[in-house]
């Protein structure tokens, strides 16, 4: 009995503990979470990074539940990596890239010519509207004299 | 007493835009031509302000009753011009000959050779940019210098020459004087350099011709008829029924509302309605090793032919391959996150013709008879039996691509193109109007557009719809 009461009060615990953690997670605190992770290379502004998280969070860039999942499971999340051939890595992945993706189009990395060596700075949300400003697109006529027969 | 006109159009997208620009090319001055389109001119300022292409919301003119298969539309001035994306792909010759040649689907009533002038002029309209090779025959290069390959067509373009060209688009590639540059921002749909050829850009003037009445808001809610044909329409405008008469009606709305204003006016046919169809898309993600993209000048640059016309069209759907050059995650692209591979990266769109069902419809809708309800029970075999070939299509494409892993395989819920549902065909027993678009019963009744077109083809469906438009014209007035 005491044994059983044992096991009933810690899965309790436990159960509570994760759901406190999740309760307690943010979209925010997993944004900024997955740039530090992925981006670990770059010197990023961190003033710059929480109003990242700040804009884009609620715009569906990623799933609200996965962001969730990535603050909740915390320091699992940061020194771990699922294997981005399963399933549930590749999904986890996708995610990831997309919340990079938005973040080093909306600052100043691409357009300082990718220069590691200086700290990435937040400009603000990216907005396609904004024409002419995909960093890797070349136009025709450059290519006119460069390229060969066909392209 | 209703206001006579020779000719009535409805709507002011590709087909009734063609259509009406060849009638003014050789009408008379007295002539007078009333032209309805059920939207508004919402302008390139308001929809850029908005950041959408339409005031009408597609749920305020059609029900969905399968959400999970999109339909993609824009009503209103332009009609899909609006929205298209600007893809410009000419039908191949085998597209229009599938029973003849490889025995499944329908032939169609009109051959590649009766529409390549039309293709050609279209293209001209158009502002066509493309490559000076080309997967099918044309008789005339095309206007504009094509776009330029990302670094992993160039590759393809090494490794299958006869089997991958630039894109054919009207994105314009270089400077028209009309339109912006194509700068690859992503965002076709809005376009903020109004780079694509759209009904408000370019064939504008035609409604501004004296012969033209345009009357705008103004929903058709009936084809009328006397005595065998056609004598006019009755619409809606300010809320006020109204009529007009005219020797010749074309109805040039879309494969949506084109049945709905036929099925709305009694004009009924055992398959009018039915056949509602697209292509079947399969987006393939992959990360590549040591090969740069996204560096194309377009959000798409270009076109694979290896698996489209063959004798495996007896067996399974033809395939167009689309390459995607948008790292945005508002078109699913998305960089790679590991330092100095951030472009190493592309996805690859799969195109698959299918073979029209009967099951998949387009109605009105019971509730409420002024929407349209389209139900959509399923793709062919036909097509799921290309789209299964995905795999094998990937192994042929990495002898020219080094493919690291594959990230993401998805079908999309649309190709954002709507055909079928008001068949062409000689026969009147099996479609609803001949070859020329021309009602088989009534013959003073023109039903122009996406709606006639018998089978897909995996190519896009504009510029046949335009050519369609210009033959139908050519034939009557030509």
């Amino acid at each position: 009995m005491r044994r059983r009461t044992f096991l009933l009060s810690t899965t309790a615990a436990i159960c509570g503990a994760i759901g406190w953690r999740f309760a307690s997670s943010s979209d925010e605190s997993a944004i900024v979470k997955v740039l530090h992770k992925k981006l670990h290379y770059l010197r990023l502004d961190d003033a710059g990074l929480r109003r990242y998280a700040a804009d884009i969070a609620g715009l569906g860039i990623v799933s609200s539940l996965r962001l969730h999942v990535i603050d909740a499971a915390d320091g699992l999340y940061e020194r771990h990596t699922l294997n981005p051939d399963t399933g549930l890595g590749r999904a986890l992945r996708h995610g990831e890239d997309r919340v990079v993706t938005q973040y080093l189009i909306s600052s100043d990395f691409f357009k300082n010519g990718a220069d590691k060596n200086r700290t990435v700075n937040y400009l603000g949300y990216y907005d396609p509207m904004v024409a002419c400003n995909n960093p890797f697109a070349r136009p025709v006529d450059a290519a006119t004299s460069a390229q060969p027969t066909g392209t | 007493m209703s206001p006579r006109y020779d000719l009535i159009v409805v709507g002011t997208g590709f087909a009734g835009a063609f259509f009406l620009m060849r009638y003014l090319e050789s009408a008379q001055a007295g002539s007078r031509v009333l032209v309805l389109e059920r939207g508004g001119r919402d302008s390139k300022a308001w929809q850029l302000q908005n950041r959408r292409t339409c005031s009408i919301a597609p749920k305020d003119v059609f029900v969905n009753a399968t959400p999970a298969k999109d339909w993609y539309t824009s009503p209103g001035f332009g009609g899909n011009s609006k929205c298209w994306l600007g893809g410009t792909t000419r039908m191949m010759p085998g597209d229009f000959k599938l029973k003849s040649r490889y025995g499944v689907g329908v032939d169609w009533p009109v051959s590649y050779d009766d529409l390549e002038a039309h293709y050609c002029t279209v293209e001209q309209v158009m502002l066509v940019s493309g490559p000076a090779d080309s997967p099918m025959p044309r008789s005339r290069p095309l206007p504009l210098p094509p776009h330029r390959f990302s670094d992993p067509d160039a590759l393809l373009k090494q490794h299958f020459p006869d089997g991958w060209f630039n894109v054919a688009t009207s994105r314009a590639s270089v400077a028209t004087g009309k339109r912006g540059v194509c700068c690859a921002t992503g965002l076709c749909e809005l376009c903020p350099v109004d780079a694509k050829f759209t009904i408000q850009n370019g064939l504008a003037a035609i409604y501004d011709d004296p012969r033209v009445t345009l009357q705008l808001d103004a929903e058709v809610a009936a084809i009328d008829t006397a005595a065998g044909s056609v004598s006019g329409v009755t619409y809606l405008r300010d809320g006020q029924t109204q009529q007009a008469t005219a020797d010749l009606v074309a109805l040039g709305a879309s494969a949506l509302f084109n049945p709905h204003i036929l099925l709305r006016s009694g004009i009924g046919h055992r398959l009018l309605g039915r056949r509602l169809h697209e292509q079947l898309p399969i987006d393939v993600t992959f990360d590549l090793n040591g090969v740069k993209s996204y560096n194309g000048s377009t959000i798409l640059t270009g076109l694979g032919y290896l698996f489209y016309e063959g004798e495996h069209r007896r067996d399974h759907a033809a395939c167009m391959i689309e390459t995607w050059n948008s790292p945005f995650p508002s078109k699913q692209g998305a960089l790679r996150s590991e330092e100095g591979r951030w472009n190493e990266r592309l996805m690859i769109r799969f195109l698959f013709d299918d073979l029209p069902r009967e099951d998949n419809t387009v109605t009105i809708n019971v509730g409420n008879p002024r929407l349209a309800e389209t139900r959509f029970t399923d793709y062919s075999d036909y097509a799921k039996r290309g789209a299964a070939r995905v795999p094998s299509m990937i192994d042929v494409l990495s002898r020219a691509l080094p493919i690291e892993r594959i990230t993401r395989t998805e079908m999309g819920t649309t190709a954002a193109h709507i055909q079928g549902t008001v068949l062409m065909g000689d026969d009147p027993a099996t479609s609803i109007v001949d070859r020329h678009l021309i009602h088989h019963q009534y013959r003073n009744l023109l039903v122009l557009g996406a709606s006639a077109f018998p089978t897909a083809s995996p190519a896009y469906p504009t510029m046949t719809v335009s050519a369609l438009s210009l033959w139908a014209a050519d034939h009557l007035f030509g």
